[in-house]
């Protein structure tokens, strides 16, 4: 094979490469994004099965519980989703949607975080902010929920591992029919008998009411697995309005680097998408989302790939913006060829120098 | 009967720039100036501009390829340069820019050949983009309101009134030849004969929709009158409109209809965004087709195909196929949204961080012209 076509073979592995990077990463920012609507569409699956019954369902999407045994001052936990069914049961859960590989019982954390939350809480919609029957759901995706599902509801039925209070697997996917739903079905294990059996049959709620009630958030209480997401995020929603806005004249042009220059600020930035993707944490017992350091790392991230500096703050930072086609893509493409590159040497300085 | 000018659109310049008032020239306008000389028409454009336009204009620091100067206040009237680069002569002429009958809706005028119009004013108004958002109407609309025009006429003037359509402009899908699925959408230019409703029934039946229409209307003589009054008058989806004559009835029994349906349709379009709304989002809007559109992977592909042309954007699109999910964030206005197409019939529009009307406007626009029209509303969760 002749060097050219060597060199073609690399380039078009390369592109190879890159593609599958891009599709991966985008499935993942979807899969995200689908935890999100998972942990919604839960909490409306039960309140409008519910919601006759009761006179009002109380719920958060996160929502520090503090553990009852206070004896270590422990730091409060933070399930993904807490839903009080009446004022004496309730549903502590946590939203799976990627499952580690089981390389050397990693699942075992798993089924740790839900010894954890099988404790007694605080943090409920009562007087004393207690109730006595509660049920944990960890609730994964349908590629995972037969392995992890089966895993989990075994070993909690082993010696040394019993729970407390009732625990299930749900399980959620898309379903097409006409239209896109997102389905929930038990998987195994124990729920209340309120809601049961609407879990044991299967239900399905329709993305397009999702898309509504999720309040536009991108963001719930556990990082998001690239960096890439919030960088997105922040370039497409925050950036490109901070720069383009009518009349707005601070943002200087530079003719060298041939981009804008935009000066942010850490802690804006990270109150900005609390605010408007997010939760701010001000209320009691809310958590904050996305945290100051998953921003931290995105602009850090920024910096790395040449598309930011810093100024003498080193909470303050100049983005090199520029209008992109596609950021999502142009970020994955720098981030990627990063990542390739191999450092430089470190070179020892001559004597003679 | 009409002071014959020599020029119509010296006669119109020079009324624009001595008029004391906007009343006394819309007076001129409907009274007083006669168009008969070949392929000079009165134009107008309806445009949505929130503040003062005037003031907005007489700044001009937005402009970078005209050069504006304000000859009258009021009408408030501009003499407008385009300066090419590399040619001697500047393309210039007058407009003048009166209020609507609606809050943010202004009327752009001319008296012009096409030439001026098309290569002058209408990069003009896309220049002034996002200040300025150049509207939209649904054929629905455009059918209803000449509808309601033929009707007025005819009962100013009982069987006296004759209209017809003498040239469409339409757009339909075509199959791509070698393909069963993939289209495209092809644009026919016909001239015809027929009345309007013929001329509606026919491209709904032959799934056309148009991008503009001209129409003939002819008074016969009467006891009243000893000659017959005739123009020819065109409208566009894209809120313009020019005639040859009868200003007055275009003004009255056309245009300030579809002014009232313009405003109604900016303020559902505007304080969508996040911020706007004090980080309350309100609901998504969304484009809703009579009957299923999304009716297999094929048919969300291309629209995400069309959705991969829109200029001056970023995209970013996260799914594709079977649904489709992407972030769209205009270049000229910072302003986001996403899309989804989540069912057979729907698009859904989530206004994000700052979502314009005008910037809003331009993507459905946009899709109406190179996709699909559809009712543009509030998506309202549980009523589906």
């Amino acid at each position: 094979m002749s060097s050219d076509q060597e060199q073609i073979r690399t380039d078009d592995k390369k592109v190879d490469d890159l593609t599958k990077e891009v599709r991966k990463l985008k499935d993942r920012c979807e899969s995200y994004t689908s935890t999100i609507f998972a942990l919604r569409g839960f909490i409306l699956v039960i309140a409008n099965n519910i919601s006759s019954k009761s006179t009002s369902l109380n719920s958060s999407i996160g929502r520090k519980m503090t553990p009852l045994n206070q004896s270590n001052k422990r730091e409060p936990y933070t399930p993904d989703l807490v839903i009080q069914l009446t004022p004496t049961s309730g549903i502590i859960g946590e939203v799976k949607a990627l499952i580690c590989e089981n390389k050397d019982d990693r699942w075992n954390s798993y089924l740790e975080q839900v010894k954890k939350y099988d404790e007694d809480l605080e943090g409920w919609w009562t007087q004393d902010e207690r109730i006595s029957e509660v049920c944990q759901v960890f609730i994964t995706e349908l590629t995972n929920s037969a392995e992890i599902g089966d895993y989990l509801l075994k070993k909690i039925n082993e010696d040394g591992n019993s729970l407390a209070h009732q625990f299930a697997v749900v399980e959620y996917g898309r379903l097409q029919r006409g239209r896109e739903f997102l389905f929930f079905r038990k998987r195994g294990g124990d729920m209340p008998e309120v809601i049961s059996s609407i879990f044991h049959e299967g239900v399905s709620f329709p993305l397009e009411e999702l898309v509504t009630e999720r309040d536009e958030k991108k963001f719930y209480d556990a990082k998001p697995a690239d960096v890439e997401y919030i960088m997105a995020i922040l370039w497409q929603d925050i950036f490109t309005q901070k720069v383009h806005e009518r009349d707005q004249e601070s943002v200087i042009y530079d003719e060298n680097r041939k981009t804008f220059l935009l000066v942010v600020h850490l802690d804006e930035l990270t109150q900005l998408l609390q605010r408007v993707y997010g939760s701010e944490g001000r209320k009691p017992r809310e958590p904050e989302y996305p945290k100051k350091k998953w921003v931290e790392d995105a602009l850090e991230k920024f910096v790395e790939i040449g598309l930011a500096e810093h100024t003498t703050d080193k909470n303050e930072f100049v983005i090199f913006y520029k209008d992109y086609k596609n950021p999502l893509e142009q970020i994955i493409k720098m981030t990627h060829k990063r990542k390739r590159k191999p450092s430089p040497p470190t070179q020892q300085l001559s004597f003679l120098d | 009967m009409g002071i014959k000018y020599p020029d119509p659109i010296i006669a119109f310049e020079e009324f624009a720039q001595a008029s004391d008032s906007d009343s006394s020239m819309e007076f001129f306008l409907e009274n007083t100036l006669a168009l008969d000389s070949p392929f000079v028409e009165c134009r107008e454009a309806l445009i949505y501009f929130k503040k003062d336009f005037g003031e907005f204009l007489s700044s001009s620091r937005h402009l970078t390829r005209f050069i504006l100067e304000k000859i009258n206040n009021e009408p408030l009237a501009f003499r407008i340069r385009r300066v090419i680069s590399g040619e001697k002569e500047t393309i210039t002429g007058v407009f003048i820019v009166l209020k609507s009958s609606v809050q943010h809706i202004y009327r752009l005028i001319t008296v012009s050949r096409g030439s001026f119009w098309t290569e002058t004013i209408r990069p003009f108004l896309r220049d002034l983009y996002p200040y300025v958002s150049i509207v939209f109407f649904r054929q629905k609309e455009l059918e209803d309101a000449l509808l309601s025009l033929e009707k007025s006429m005819m009962v100013q003037y009982p069987s006296k009134v004759k209209t017809s359509v003498i040239e469409v402009t339409s757009k339909s899908e075509q199959f791509v030849p070698g393909s069963n699925k993939k289209r495209s959408v092809a644009t026919e230019r016909s001239w015809t004969n027929l009345s309007l409703g013929d001329t509606f029934t026919d491209l709904q039946e032959r799934g056309f929709w148009f991008k503009s229409i001209r129409v003939k209307i002819v008074i016969s003589a009467s006891y009243k009158s000893s000659s017959s009054q005739r123009a020819a008058i065109r409208l566009s989806k894209n809120g313009t409109f020019s005639c040859n004559g009868m200003y007055g009835y275009m003004r009255r029994f056309l245009i300030t209809p579809l002014e009232k349906i313009l405003s109604e349709r900016m303020q559902l379009l505007e304080g969508r965004g996040i911020i706007e709304r004090e980080y309350k989002p309100g609901p998504p809007l969304e484009i809703v087709y009579e009957g299923e559109v999304f009716t297999d992977s094929s048919k969300v592909r291309q629209f995400g195909e069309v959705i991969g042309r829109y200029q001056d954007a970023a995209i970013v699109v996260y799914h594709a196929n079977p649904y489709f999910h992407a972030n769209i964030a205009d270049h000229r206005d910072g302003s986001s949204f996403e899309l989804w197409v989540l069912s057979q019939n729907r698009i859904l529009i989530s206004p994000q961080a700052t979502a314009s009307a005008q910037a809003l406007t331009r993507i459905i626009n946009f899709i109406f012209d190179k996709f699909k029209e559809g009712v543009v509303d509030e998506f309202r969760s549980g009523a589906n």
